[in-house]
């Protein structure tokens, strides 16, 4: 898994290269939580480059976006593929963390 | 091989670290020891012993090598060589060299024991 | 300050190490006494402990007893000879590191290299001067203690090593035990109501696996069941699972929500289980029987694995998008309900039996197990459960699941 970070607007992009699971936690772990003590106000994480998400990366997700609301900080989801947006939905995800399909429907969110 | 030196104190002293105590115990050592190996030598050539020639020669080349007696160690090293060639003729002529070198530098070293050494 | 203080001035590392290397013993073997005495001063001189052999077999007694640090040995030697000499240490397992330098007026480059062939480190000249004696010795003395360091950390490693390995047995001791207990708490196979009647596999891919399920009689009209799975891996993910079993046992149930109602047990949960601090959670399908009506009410927490298996009909899945327990706190989850037909089949799965992966990488998927269920329809139910684990190893090419692979079958007699 790579994760680039960069700036886009007011909010941070994280893009996700490779699969989100149990054995990339840590990694993707460590980068959303290097933004979030950035005192960053919306987090971005792009999923399009995302092939698979297990349940472990569901969790993380979850966890990210429960503690961006603890700091009223606002922490969205991008363009994930057919397969991951189905395991999200079945999740119920939708109804806890955004999911855009452009990247200028995320910013002016 | 005139050229070559008997004996060469500031060099054995040199070797010896400057330990002029040391230098009296190695030469003490070498007078003692070296007449048996010109005798194990002697022996062997007598009796045709290629091994045991170039053996005792070796040896005591090796016990010259702390007392710094150039002259005395080129024929100890000449002899061993001539004792692995097993060449017994040339050999004795340069046992003989071998023999008279040795008194020389015992006579050098007891000089020197006798006469003192520059401070 | 005084010099001899006693509180404070600790010896520098720099200062031991140079004190250390002083005090080396050094074993000098030398069969010629003149050489033999002018060295071993010399060595002396530069502080070191030296021992003196005058040939080769006692030197080796004298290394075997006294381990010396170095050991400084004559090329040429009746009997014995140096390269011997050598040879005869490098066997000794205990004195085989220990640096050797052959003493030689030799400098063939032949010579040398048998010299280092047969087991010498280094070379001295009987000539040297006290410069090079002092350089030799000190690099044979320093690798010398850089080859013990390393025999001394390995020997380390090794030990360490076995009270890993210790403790690991006596921690898969301690996980066979724990999973001796929960594996207890399993259903028996057989018949858990009249009229119904159970069989499942389960391959846990640890000792103690993280999925577990239960098919229960809650009272004389009532059978309850359930299947959970824990996120993430390991022996963390089993313990957690573990409490939530224990949670969902049926007196627990009763006595916390007064009923086994799918969506209350469901609501409950959710409040109790809480996503872990690294983001772990359980999703969770409950249902409960009422055996009289053969009514089914269930629901779901994310769990996706629960298909209906109809005589005669095409298969279904039990489920409709819901969180998984602990996503979030205000989750409303929603009991639905069906009545089951005589030899109706239920299959409630763990997603490790859905998710194994092809060796490209492709899930086997929920669809392909549908199709091995409905395939098997007139088989025995248990036949039917062992060809789908047959069928997903055969799709992962591999016995071992990386995560646990369980499937219950619950059948209706005719």
């Amino acid at each position: 898994m790579e994760i680039t970070q960069r700036a886009s607007k007011d909010a941070t992009v994280l893009d996700v290269n490779g699969d989100l699971t149990y054995s990339n936690r840590a990694a993707f772990k460590t980068a959303v939580e290097q933004v979030k003590s950035r005192n960053c106000q919306h987090l971005i994480v792009n999923l399009e480059q995302v092939r698979f998400v297990d349940s472990s990366g569901l969790g993380l997700l979850v966890l990210m976006s429960q503690s961006f609301k603890l700091t009223q900080a606002k922490f969205s989801l991008l363009k994930p593929q057919s397969y991951v947006r189905e395991i999200m939905c079945l999740a119920n995800i939708p109804k806890m963390i955004p999911i855009y399909e452009t990247e200028g429907d995320a910013l002016t969110a | 091989m005139e050229t070559l030196a008997v004996f060469v104190l500031s060099e054995a002293l040199d070797l010896a670290d400057g330990d002029q105590e040391l230098f009296l115990t190695l030469a003490n050592l070498f007078m003692q020891e070296s007449p048996k190996e010109l005798a194990a030598a002697r022996s062997a050539l007598a009796r045709q012993d290629a091994r045991g020639l170039a053996e005792a020669a070796h040896k005591l080349k090796g016990s010259v090598l702390p007392i710094c007696a150039p002259r005395l160690f080129e024929r100890a090293q000449r002899l061993e060589l001539l004792g692995r060639q097993g060449e017994f003729a040339e050999a004795a002529s340069v046992c003989a060299d071998v023999e008279s070198c040795l008194a020389e530098v015992h006579a050098a070293l007891r000089n020197a024991i006798a006469g003192g050494f520059p401070s | 300050m005084p010099l001899h203080s006693t509180n404070g001035l600790v010896p520098s590392a720099d200062s031991t190490a140079a004190s250390s290397f002083l005090v080396a013993t050094i074993l000098l073997v030398e069969d010629e006494p003149v050489t033999r005495t002018s060295m071993a001063a010399r060595l002396k001189r530069l502080g070191h402990r030296v021992l003196e052999a005058g040939n080769g077999r006692e030197a080796l007694e004298v290394a075997g007893r006294e381990r010396p640090d170095l050991i400084i040995v004559d090329w040429m030697m009746p009997e014995m000879d140096g390269p011997t000499f050598c040879e005869s240490v490098r066997r000794d397992p205990t004195m085989k590191s220990i640096y050797i330098l052959l003493m030689t007026s030799h400098d063939q480059p032949a010579q040398i290299a048998e010299g280092l062939a047969r087991g010498a480190d280094d070379f001295l000249s009987k000539a040297a001067s006290k410069q090079e004696i002092t350089a030799r010795v000190l690099a044979g003395l320093r690798t010398g203690r850089l080859v013990r360091e390393l025999e001394v950390t390995g020997a380390q490693l090794e030990s360490s090593l076995v009270l890993l390995q210790t403790k690991q047995t006596e921690m898969e001791a301690d996980l066979q035990s724990a999973a001796t207990f929960v594996h207890s708490l399993l259903p028996q196979p057989g018949s858990p109501a009249p009229g119904l009647s159970l069989a499942w596999e389960y391959q846990p891919a640890l000792t103690l696996g993280g999925d577990l399920f239960n098919v229960t009689a809650i009272d004389a009209d009532h059978l309850g069941l359930y299947i959970l799975d824990a996120s993430g891996h390991g022996v963390a993910a089993a313990l957690r699972s573990a409490s939530l079993m224990t949670f969902l046992q049926v007196d627990n149930i009763l006595r916390q929500i007064g009923s086994y109602d799918p969506e209350k047990v469901l609501r409950e949960a959710n409040r109790q289980f809480p996503l872990s601090a690294e983001g772990e959670y359980f999703t969770l399908w409950v249902g409960q029987i009422h055996l009289p009506t053969r009514m089914l009410s269930y629901a779901s927490a994310g769990h996706h694995g629960v298909l209906l298996s109809p005589n005669e009909r095409p298969s279904r899945w039990l489920t409709r998008p819901s969180s998984p327990l602990g996503f979030d706190q205000e989750a409303v989850f929603v009991s639905d309900q069906i009545t089951l037909q005589p030899a109706d089949r239920l299959f409630l799965l763990s997603d490790g039996i859905y998710e194994a992966a092809s060796p490209t990488g492709e899930p086997w998927g929920r669809w392909r197990f549908q199709q091995a269920v409905e395939a098997q329809q007139h088989e025995a139910l248990a036949t039917t459960i062992a060809h789908c684990f047959t069928e997903a190893r055969r799709w992962q090419a591999q016995r071992e699941f990386l995560d646990d692979a369980a499937v219950v079958g619950l059948e209706l007699s005719v």
